[in-house]
């Protein structure tokens, strides 16, 4: 273990970051570090799972008013997993992303960068998971965490994750976007070689020098309320194409479906059966619809250009070239040196 | 009857294939066609040929070799695990399996790789999902191997860390699933004894309501003499250190075969994995000249084998523009060869 201490512009000692870095070789596998705000709505849904398939969770709670921190320990006591959880405050205003953000020293408490550094110095385990608190992980995806913690124990590994959002209109209806979602970055070693540093809209994780792991898209989805704002961390609305193109994207959505009018291109009604919540349905039927290629999306009402539904792979990037890999001679079934 | 898949899984030449036979004898099915046996495995090794060839392949593309001493190889067959075409192909082939047959064994030395895709695939499936490893003292193991793949040019030292590493992190894998350990000599000494802890810990009563024939054609599979390569440390070219964290490990395991609900093994196996990826990081330290130096030795001969092919031409703006009128998952299933076709007709 390999510790650092950053001092804040404002002096505030109690907030100081002390790291917590794992340089030596450690089973001790991932820590989700959830940073929120009012999520009371979303946590009995993303919670559960964060808590059956990590090693730890710290929920760092920013000035919720709607008693997050409270119904977090609530929902560990029930899951019988209390002892995993541990809830922190992190009591200052906090920039929102955008132009707020980039007038924002970085070494401010007030900044994304600082209150991301310091949720993150708490991580004691090998491997630092961000999760955010309307992000839903599928039964397969908690068991494709599990794994994750034993086969990246022998690399340096990062993890990218890709997650579609979910409109929540009722507890029976849903509306999911299936058109691709990019992978980001949600994975790393707890080292010295990754912290965040300020990007021009919002904080950046230094993955430098690692083994990449992109995670499929069935492992989880991230809830957007429709009766509820969803963009109360953005200083702006004024998405552009290029730069907040997922962001763009979710906002056309959202102000559509809010709309009521005609479904999106790329978007698929979900109702579910019975008395079930539409987010369990989703949950355990999730992996069968992504995987479903046969599903036809409704036509669109909605002009989106072409660049705000990025296609898998598109690069202008050469593909890279086959390389014929060593092989050992084998004599039959179990040679297998 | 509900489906079950049983995994045998384990190191080569530690009984899996012996296992997976009596339970293929006993009701599951061990999907055919299988491996032909020959002298290493004269009574058959229990191994669908699918099977092999679907592993070999995939642990060719991650360049993990079957018995791989790194640490890190497993993050290499951990993309595999989540590639969504090696979980279509593996479910849809097993899926046929289960057609007609609601119990599947599936046994393969490289299966422990590929844990999670299988384990996923079973679920998937509808079925319960069982693990059985077998466990056999690392010296005789290494001993076996270096008789019978002496074709092979691995060392002791290196099939000993082999050993190391799959059986650490098999323990690791099957953790909190469906699993028992079973030992090689106690499954030769008496293979009903065995066969019944399996049936009662995994949930299969099946197995031991077998008709009489069948068991009779288990019991025919058991011989003695295939316990043949008795062996000691002392028999062995291999550093003391790593030696003495092989004894443990298989101490830990033996624990596990002995009670499986023996608490402390998780925490202690923790520890020899920690130390194990330590030890190996050294070693790679200690060896880097000798790593260099092939490097520079494949580099070399790599230039001199490609000085006679026409150079890398950079990406020509119609191939690339072509290349977005093709959906990626179309694109993904084009065989190189088609691909450099096309590249060419369009320059």
């Amino acid at each position: 273990m390999r510790g650092e201490e950053w001092e804040n512009r404002e002096g505030i000692e109690e907030y100081n970051i002390h790291w917590n870095w794992v340089t030596e070789p450690s089973t001790s596998g991932f820590t989700a570090v959830l940073r929120v705000k009012n999520e009371a709505r979303s946590l009995p849904f993303v919670l559960p799972g964060v808590l059956r398939s990590t090693e730890r969770v710290i929920l760092v709670d920013n000035l919720s008013t709607d008693g997050t921190p409270q119904l977090a320990r609530k929902i560990a006591t029930e899951e019988g997993l209390e002892e995993k959880l541990e809830v922190l405050s992190y009591p200052f205003e906090v920039s929102r992303c955008g132009p707020e953000h980039l007038a924002t020293y970085p070494d401010s408490v007030h900044s994304l960068t600082y209150f991301y550094n310091w949720s993150f110095s708490h991580v004691r385990t090998r491997y630092a998971l961000k999760w955010d608190g309307d992000m839903v992980l599928t039964p397969q995806g908690e068991q494709v965490l599990q794994d994750l913690a034993w086969q990246l124990e022998g690399v340096d590994g990062t993890v990218k994750i890709r997650r579609s959002p979910v409109y929540v209109e009722s507890e029976r209806v849903a509306y999911l976007d299936l058109s691709h979602a990019p992978g980001e970055l949600w994975g790393w070693c707890n080292t010295f070689d990754h912290t965040f540093i300020k990007g021009f809209d919002w904080e950046i994780i230094k993955p430098w020098s690692d083994r990449l792991l992109q995670l499929p898209d069935w492992m989880c989805f991230e809830l957007k309320w429709l009766d509820q704002d969803q963009f109360s961390h953005w200083s702006h609305a004024d998405f552009q194409a290029d730069r907040h193109h997922r962001k763009k994207r979710e906002w056309e959505l959202f102000h559509s479906l809010q709309r009521d009018a005609a479904l999106p291109e790329g978007v698929v009604r979900v109702e579910s059966p019975g008395n079930v919540h539409v987010i369990g349905h989703l949950r355990n039927s999730y992996v069968t619809l992504r995987r479903d290629k046969s599903f036809a999306p409704a036509t669109g009402a909605i002009d989106l250009p072409a660049e705000t539904i990025p296609v898998d792979g598109e690069s202008s990037e050469p593909e890279p070239q086959e390389e014929a890999l060593p092989q050992f001679k084998s004599n039959g079934g179990t040679n297998n040196g | 009857m509900g489906r079950d898949l049983m995994l045998v899984a384990g190191s080569g030449r530690s009984g899996t294939s012996l296992f997976a036979s009596i339970v293929g004898n006993l009701g599951f099915y061990v999907p055919r066609p299988q491996v032909q046996s020959d002298d290493t495995n004269p009574r058959g090794f229990g191994e669908p040929q699918w099977v092999v060839d679907k592993h070999s392949e995939l642990l060719r593309q991650a360049n993990v070799q079957a018995s791989d001493a790194r640490p890190s190889a497993w993050a290499d067959t951990a993309k595999l695990c989540l590639d969504e075409r090696a979980g279509n192909e593996i479910r849809t082939w097993l899926e046929e399996q289960f057609t007609g047959h609601d119990q599947v064994v599936i046994k393969d030395p490289r299966l422990l790789w590929f844990l999670p895709l299988w384990s996923r695939a079973g679920e998937e499936l509808g079925a319960d999902v069982s693990v059985v490893t077998m466990l056999r003292h690392p010296a005789e193991v290494v001993r076996s191997k270096s008789y019978w793949y002496s074709n092979m040019p691995l060392t002791e030292s290196n099939r000993l860390a082999g050993w190391v590493n799959t059986m650490l992190f098999t323990e690791r894998a099957t953790r909190g699933h469906r699993r028992i350990f079973v030992r090689f000599e106690d499954l030769l000494e008496d293979w009903t004894q065995q066969v019944a802890r399996v049936s009662a810990q995994l949930d299969i009563p099946s197995l031991v309501n077998a008709r009489a024939r069948q068991q009779a054609a288990a019991d025919s599979l058991v011989d003695r003499s295939l316990h043949r390569s008795k062996a000691g440390w002392g028999d062995l070219d291999v550093p003391g250190e790593l030696m003495h964290l092989a004894e443990r490990v298989w101490e830990e395991l033996l624990k596990l075969s002995e009670d499986a609900l023996y608490g402390d093994s998780g925490d202690h196996l923790d520890r020899l994995r920690e130390e194990y990826i330590s030890y190996y990081r050294y070693a790679e330290q200690v060896a880097q000249s000798s790593i260099l130096a092939e490097n520079r030795k494949f580099r070399r001969s790599r230039r001199s084998s490609t000085s006679a092919r026409p150079s890398v031409r950079p990406a020509d703006p119609m191939i690339l523009k072509v290349r977005r009128f093709v959906p990626p998952e179309i694109r993904d299933r084009i065989p190189l060869r088609v691909k450099r076709a096309v590249a060419e007709l369009l320059r």
